[in-house]
């Protein structure tokens, strides 16, 4: 007697729509079946199929085109009239620019900051809002929503005597005195309070090395200016977080959002697939970067588990399975266009209703 | 380059399991020559470039690697997980080191499938399989749950514990096998090297004896499938339940495991950790399984780093690493599941290389 191999199952049946693990976690040995008889992408390989069947539904046969497609079985529906808003690393404006090709309302997309100078021609100064790590996420909506939190203003360092650096943002826009970054500071939090009145917040998560301000006792955005690390050694340490933390980070963004967003806030998570560029750690860059990654994947499960209205969503998982000469720039981090595309238009004919 | 030790020092300032000044993280930063992704200008295909996106452009990936400690080429060895750590002790054996965990008892149990080794039998997909077996072998106290053996047909009896490639067999033969599983297992008293192998995190759990199990148990493939068996009428399905594991379980799991070598171990036992590269082969989750395998595989590497990052005895080596950054057709078989002979060379070599100090 051998054991019966999974994967030879009778063939897929008509799925009856699919329902989500009743507990997030644990499922009956019925439940269980259902789940499997239900899914048509369940299975790896099997024995004796065509790998190169276009219509395969195992992943082998899938995982050899050039752009892989999971299926999907979204929790909720968005709408076409929600407005969403967008927040988390540079991804997040990739998908901005594709929802608002689309004609949707992005709220996170604020025209406002078009009128500033960026570092270099080729970036947008959209991008000064990237939040890269998720106690920079938490740090922003905490800023702009919750009343008994204040900005930490010692955490706006001076450069030179007439450019300061507010720490909290993306390094994409020429420094300004004092005065003006306090600006800048203030329009980000009015773009950011937006957010209220979004029913869908896409959050795309990033790093998970980040620095800490000793100092002012606050977490920011990205590495410090080299000259910071170079005369003020003791003022920011680097950690490499934990799952702990980020997950704890997630959930305070999950109770601000309850507390003071759209009162039917739909969440969905997803992880930019785009790597660390340099690592302060000890590891080979693609070892911190798989760490990192796959560190944020697992919070981001546990996350979306948790709650009815908190999703995840494989941005990730789409670009890892894809071939790479199809998804990579030359750089081999910034993924292509048509990759960006593809990913968006998985996203909306799963989650448009 | 040795990783920070103030760490603990700093604790009660953040969570964070490695804490750096900025002084030791510029440090790391300059003494690290793998360290970038890319750089303007830099030729992609110069083979001696040290960034990220040049080196990728190799068929196998290499990554640089700094152990956090040496093994010794006399030191006896053993290797516990999923099929991945089979095949690191084939290439241990071919390197003449002694390898425990490959025990000789099994070559002359019949598998079930020609072309299987008997050894398969010992594979541990999940970190409760893994402990469990360590339990039951060197804690006095734990006792083998005997009830959670099952009864197929009239003389075909199944250990869930168990990885079944072996040809079912009579009760007494079960027991038989499990206490060969037990002897075996106990062999890592003597070994200063353990190789934990993780694999899987969608785990079922026998609610009558309160036991994560193995393996999908059969009782529920066959539930799927009753026709392929039609004798196996007394199948009992519903007494599993299946699990998403999260986190913290998975991490208990190994804390429990390096208390266990640490009270009954070698006395100066050195473990390296792995997340094995081979994908699930079917989820009964909702997931699409290329999605399921990428939660799973994330989920692990997270808790092995954190393990390592824990105790000056563990090590996190990257082979998922190295696979996940390999050129597809270099490395997988046709079934996108199994790595090529070649790949896991590859990655054996640099074990090798990186933990013992030689090559070849």
């Amino acid at each position: 007697m051998s054991e019966p191999k999974l994967n030879e199952m009778a063939p897929f049946t008509a799925p009856n729509q699919p329902q989500p693990l009743k507990n997030s976690r644990v499922a009956t040995t019925p439940e269980a079946i259902d789940n499997y008889l239900a899914n048509e992408g369940r299975a790896w390989f099997k024995e004796a199929t065509e790998p190169d069947d276009p219509a395969g539904k195992y992943a082998f046969q899938r995982l050899r085109k050039p752009l892989f497609t999971p299926e999907l079985n979204p929790k909720f529906k968005l709408r076409r009239d929600d407005k969403f808003y967008a927040i988390g690393s540079c991804f997040a404006r990739g998908l901005e620019k594709a929802l608002a090709i689309h004609k949707m309302t992005v709220e996170s997309a604020a025209p406002e900051f078009a009128k500033f100078r960026p570092v270099r021609k080729s970036i947008e100064p959209l991008t000064f809002i990237n939040k890269y790590n998720t106690h920079s996420i938490l740090n922003e909506l905490r800023w702009a929503l919750d009343p008994a939190a204040e900005f930490p203003r010692e955490s706006i360092v001076q450069l030179t005597k007439t450019t300061w650096d507010d720490p909290h943002t993306a390094p994409a826009l020429e420094l300004g005195d004092l005065k003006e970054t306090l600006e800048r500071r203030a329009l980000m939090q009015a773009v950011i309070k937006r957010i209220k009145n979004c029913r869908a917040v896409i959050l795309t998560l990033g790093l998970a090395e980040v620095w800490r301000d000793v100092k002012a006792n606050v977490f920011i955005n990205r590495t410090p200016l080299p000259f910071f690390l170079e005369n003020e050694k003791d003022r920011y340490e680097f950690h490499l977080t934990d799952f702990a933390e980020n997950l704890a980070n997630l959930e305070a963004v999950h109770a601000l959002l309850t507390q003071y967003g759209h009162p039917d806030v739909h969440m969905v998570v997803t992880v930019s697939p785009i790597p660390l560029m340099n690592t302060f750690s000890t590891m080979d860059i693609v070892v911190a970067n798989t760490w990192a990654k796959s560190l944020l994947r697992a919070v981001a499960h546990q996350w979306a588990a948790a709650h009815p209205n908190v999703d995840y969503f494989p941005s990730y998982e789409i670009v890892q399975s894809s071939d790479r000469a199809a998804v990579w720039e030359p750089d081999l981090r910034h993924v292509k266009g048509e990759v960006a595309r593809h990913i968006t238009e998985v996203f909306l004919r799963n989650y448009l209703a | 380059m040795v990783p920070s030790t103030l760490a603990t020092q700093r604790r009660p300032l953040s969570k964070s399991p490695y804490l750096a000044t900025a002084e030791e993280a510029m440090t790391n930063y300059k003494g690290n020559s793998a360290g970038i992704w890319f750089q303007e200008a830099a030729d992609p295909h110069d083979p001696a470039g040290e960034y990220a996106f040049q080196r990728l452009h190799k068929n196998r990936f290499t990554p640089e690697f700094h152990p956090k400690f040496k093994l010794r080429r006399d030191d006896k060895f053993y290797a516990i997980g999923s099929c991945f750590a089979r095949g690191l002790e084939n290439t241990l054996a071919k390197h003449n080191i002694a390898v425990e965990s490959a025990a000789p008892e099994f070559a002359r149990f019949h598998p079930a499938k020609k072309g299987t080794s008997g050894l398969g039998f010992t594979n541990k997909y999940n970190t409760y399989s893994i402990l469990n077996e360590l339990r039951w072998a060197l804690e006095p106290s734990a006792e083998f749950p005997r009830e959670s053996i099952v009864q197929l047909t009239e003389t075909a009896w199944y250990d869930p514990n168990t990885n079944p490639t072996l040809e079912f067999v009579g009760l007494e033969e079960t027991l038989e096998r499990r206490r060969l599983i037990q002897t075996v297992t106990k062999r890592i008293e003597s070994c200063r090297v353990v190789i934990v192998t993780l694999g899987l995190a969608e785990v079922w759990r026998d609610i009558e004896t309160e036991l994560f199990v193995n393996c999908t148990p059969l009782d529920v493939a066959y539930a799927l499938r009753p026709d392929a068996n039609p004798s196996l009428s007394n199948a009992q399905p519903n007494r599993y339940e299946f699990h998403l594991t999260g986190f913290a379980e998975n991490w208990a799991n190994l804390e429990a495991m390096h208390s266990l070598l640490s009270s009954y171990g070698h006395s100066d036992v050195h473990i390296v950790v792995t997340v094995s590269p081979v994908p699930l082969m079917n989820t009964f989750s909702t997931m699409d399984i290329v999605v399921a395998n990428t939660w799973a595989k994330s989920l692990l590497r997270a808790v092995a780093q954190e393990w390592a990052t824990a105790h000056p005895n563990v090590d996190y080596f990257p082979s998922y690493e190295i696979v996940q950054n390999s050129d597809r057709a270099a490395t997988w078989e046709s079934d996108l599941r199994h790595v090529k002979g070649a790949a896991v060379e590859h990655i054996m070599e640099l074990f090798l290389r990186n933990y013992v100090g030689y090559a070849e």
